[in-house]
């Protein structure tokens, strides 16, 4: 019993030991309050930094007689992704000392947490204005253009303004009170209100790029959000990505990936309201969605007699498309007149549609419809696509489509939706402006005139942005000129 | 038995973990399972003529969903979430609303703390009605419900919430006069507009405004236009003021302008209110809204006008005809409410019948409330 007695006393001694230490170790190592330290700009993951023990491996260094247990600046910036090749890592401080150092020279570079200076950059080898004292953000700033990350502002004509959110935050920026709303509370019968503000890292468009009085902007999320306002609203710089913002209105858009200045008016969704109309007012519809083809591309072919069908049938209308430049995000686009984020359809393996399309109003209208397509994988579509194969394997279905097409001629249909897709498979093989991506064209453009010439109704002709159509196989990097416009034609 | 007392250590190190294990296990409670909290009540105002209340119990009814999120404090700390619950969408559901129908939502907690979730947010956020937090029911503290909305600050997450205050019309103040589209365009300078393959005549906004309403009101930020299908929508004021009514051929009146895609055109543009003006088209109205038939006339009741609009009630109405003559009408005057219709000229006219007899009013402009 005595024995007994004396093992559990041991045992609890020891636990209390262990217990005991663990709280005063807590308490003798712990600094009190740990201010964060963000890591932002061009990267994929912004990385809010808040214990020191748990930035990576921790090394001990010796720096001016001084010991630091600090972390190597360059495994923080590989733990946040550079989204491109980074240039230049900012090191901020708490009273906006921002000293920056070359990225291809932080091997030696350090990050430390002190009592006395808070996060502390410790750069042995730098001079000593790098080593940043009470550092509250660490901004990695591409080299170039972003890599696909970038923030782009376009015209119908050029490339205004490419710039990432990295190289944003290192430029004057606006501190804007945002107003995020009014809180109240309820004490004593009294009312205590509280108007909250958070303060937003603004820009405009026009320092970007001139703008002229009453300019409209169309906003474009990453997203396929759409958005057409003038210059009052602001973009934020939030730590990896850029918000619109228009105060008055509350409008918000939320991850922009570019703007289009001056758009023009058509756009791609106009296929569903032109189609609507005519169907309503009793007229025969053929729909002809061309993958791949983008206004530039048409140019250059009308430019070179390759579309003599289009080029003489009516004038082509530069209208906008969507974003993400994919064929089948064009199309929902384009069959729903609804942007992509409000079609359901805004990334290439998306197929199901959450807004009727265009042949939801022709079943309405008791209309007999008819969808051809090439395509492998077909959207959703309320009328169910008859999937036309390249059965003489020749590399494409286009010639099949067109004696499909002719044969649904003699069947007769109020809207025949027909979908090419010869352009964009050469366009992808050789390039856009290759000339097997002309041979594509000037094939379907023979297709075309045969058709449209048999049809006793009105013909919608769109283009339909797809990879082969803006010189990059890249969706991300696809938001510029060459591929946000896609040829446009109401004929008859 | 005895035990030896070479293993007691052993034995206590194995009963101590037992003991941690259970203290530290808890198993998840399902969604919508009962709970000691169901009977709380939260009061809901504006979402339908009086005021009701629900329950958790009824939420717990509603589909739910779980999600992870996170909301940063002034002091850089993350406050972390797994909430379930249902989407504030889901219970708007059930009377006919999306959160999108309103300009603001007030959340009040029990110790009367309110925030208003703002449109933007509104327009943008999903907001969780949440009972459970990393799939065990909330602190008493915050029960029945807290309001989580992914991607907003944690000045909206309204813990402890007994009430919701549904909004509409922008924050302004509801409109005081409605135009009749019919009549005021009569009074502007009409122009040729290509649209639909056709020429019809259109009529610029900004006159529209700069005759009937005050284009300098600086409280008007958002415009907002309802067609006869249903459709609602907000427009920025720099959008509207640019645009246009078509008044003639097809899908008129029809919100457009040629600067905007189809997708911006609204056809059969039932109402407009910028400020504290109504723009009100008699002809669409005829088209969607039930009718009324008054001393063999047909139209549209004029509590109608006040029921699409939101019209502020009054005592006292002032009744103006395209001419520029006027008439103040008293409640009592109104007698059962009138009735506008369109006369033998095709001009839109006014009847009533109240305490001072039969009252017409032709070539209908405009109805102010004065009182």
């Amino acid at each position: 019993m005595h024995k007994r007695g004396w093992y559990l006393g041991v045992c609890l001694v020891l636990l209390g030991l262990v217990a005991g230490g663990a709280v005063a170790g807590i308490a003798l190592r712990s600094p009190g309050h740990i201010p964060p330290l963000k890591v932002t700009g061009d990267v994929a993951n912004v990385l809010t930094l808040q214990d020191p023990d748990n930035l990576g491996q921790m090394e001990k260094i010796t720096f001016q007689g001084a010991g630091y247990r600090a972390v190597r600046l360059a495994d923080i910036i590989a733990a946040a992704g550079p989204s491109a090749d980074a240039g230049q890592i900012h090191l901020v401080g708490l009273d906006g000392f921002a000293p920056a150092v070359k990225a291809a020279d932080i091997q030696d570079c350090y990050i430390a947490f002190t009592a006395k200076n808070g996060w502390e950059a410790v750069n042995p080898k730098h001079p000593n204005s790098s080593n940043t004292k009470f550092l509250t953000e660490i901004v990695v700033v591409a080299e170039d253009g972003g890599n696909g990350s970038s923030f782009n502002v376009i015209d119908r004509e050029t490339d205004l303004a490419q710039i990432t959110p990295g190289q944003l935050l290192t430029r004057p920026l606006t501190l804007y009170p945002y107003d995020e709303g009014k809180a109240v509370a309820q004490k004593d019968g009294k009312d205590y209100e509280v108007q909250v503000f958070t303060r937003r890292r603004v820009f405009k468009i026009s320092e970007l790029t001139p703008l002229g009085a009453g300019d409209i902007l169309l906003v474009t999320g990453e997203n396929g959000d759409q958005l057409l306002t003038d210059d009052s609203g602001y973009f934020e710089v939030k730590d990896n990505y850029i918000n619109y913002l228009q105060p008055d209105t509350r409008t918000r858009l939320e991850r922009v990936k570019g703007v289009v200045v001056r758009p023009p008016a058509a756009s791609i969704t106009d296929a569903y309201y032109d189609g609507r109309r005519y169907l309503d007012s009793g007229d025969k519809v053929l729909l002809v969605v061309l993958d791949g083809l983008a206004y530039r591309q048409y140019s250059y072919a009308a430019a070179n007699g390759c579309a003599p069908f289009l080029q003489h049938a009516g004038q082509a209308a530069q209208a906008c498309g969507v974003f993400p430049p994919d064929k089948n995000v064009a199309l929902a686009a384009l069959l729903t007149g609804k942007a992509p984020a409000e079609n359901g359809v805004a990334a290439a393996e998306e197929h199901t549609l959450k807004a009727p399309s265009i042949f939801a109003e022709a079943d309405r209208l008791n209309k007999k419809a008819l969808f051809l397509d090439t395509a492998p994988t077909p959207l959703g579509t309320e009328t169910a696509p008859v999937a036309i194969k390249d059965q003489n394997a020749d590399g494409g279905a286009d010639d099949e489509l067109h004696e499909a097409a002719l044969a649904a001629l003699e069947q007769g249909c109020d809207l025949l939706t027909l979908r090419f897709g010869g352009i964009e498979d050469a366009g992808r093989r050789y390039g856009p402006l290759a000339p097997e991506t002309m041979q594509a064209i000037s094939a379907t453009d023979k297709y075309l005139s045969e058709i449209a010439g048999r049809w006793p109704g009105k013909v919608i002709v769109a283009g339909a942005q797809g990879a082969g159509s803006g010189g990059s196989s890249e969706v991300q990097e696809s938001f510029n000129s060459d591929n946000m416009f896609v040829p446009y034609w109401r004929l008859k | 038995m005895k035990i030896s007392t070479k293993k007691l250590p052993l034995l206590a190190l194995i009963m101590l973990s037992i003991l941690f294990a259970a203290a530290c296990s808890k198993e998840n409670t399902k969604a919508g399972a009962p709970g000691p909290h169901d009977e709380e009540k939260i009061l809901v105002h504006g979402l339908q003529e009086e005021d009701f209340e629900i329950t958790l119990g009824d939420l717990k009814q509603l589909p739910t969903v779980s999600k992870h999120a996170e909301a940063e404090r002034s002091n850089g700390e993350i406050v972390k979430v797994d909430a379930t619950g249902p989407l504030l969408d889901a219970f708007l559901q059930q009377y006919g609303k999306t959160q999108k129908d309103f300009s603001r939502v007030r959340f009040t907690a029990k110790d009367k703390y309110s925030i208003a979730v703002p449109a933007d947010v509104l327009a943008g956020r999903q907001i969780i009605l949440s009972y459970l937090n990393k799939g065990q029911p909330l602190a008493d503290e915050m029960q029945p419900v807290r309001v989580v909305i992914p991607g907003e600050r944690a000045m909206y997450w309204v813990m402890n919430m007994i009430r919701m205050d549904f909004e509409t019309g922008g924050g302004q103040e509801p409109p005081n006069k409605v135009v009749f589209l019919e009549t005021a365009v009569k009074n502007l300078p009409q122009q040729d507009y290509e649209d639909l393959d056709r020429v019809d005549q259109a009529v610029k906004i900004s006159d529209l405004i700069d005759k009937y309403a005050d284009p300098n009101d600086s409280g008007v930020s958002n415009v907002f236009l309802k067609a006869s299908d249903g459709l609602q929508k907000n427009e920025t004021k720099a959008n509207f003021l640019s645009a246009f009514i078509k008044t003639s051929g097809p899908e008129a009146p029809k919100f457009l302008a040629p600067q905007f895609p189809q997708g911006m055109h609204i056809r059969g543009l039932l109402y407009v209110i910028f400020g504290h003006t109504a723009v009100f088209s008699y002809n669409e109205g005829m088209a969607c809204l039930p009718k009324q038939t008054e001393e063999n006339l047909e139209g549209i009741a004029f509590s109608q006008i006040f029921k699409q609009t939101g019209l502020t009630g009054g005592s006292k109405y002032k009744f103006t005809s395209a001419d520029g003559r006027s008439i103040q009408l008293t409640i009592n005057d109104l007698g059962s409410g009138g009735l506008i219709y369109q006369n033998e000229q095709g001009a839109l006219a006014f009847t009533c019948t109240g305490t001072s007899g039969r009252i017409n009013v032709p070539g209908l402009l405009s109805v102010e409330v004065l009182q």
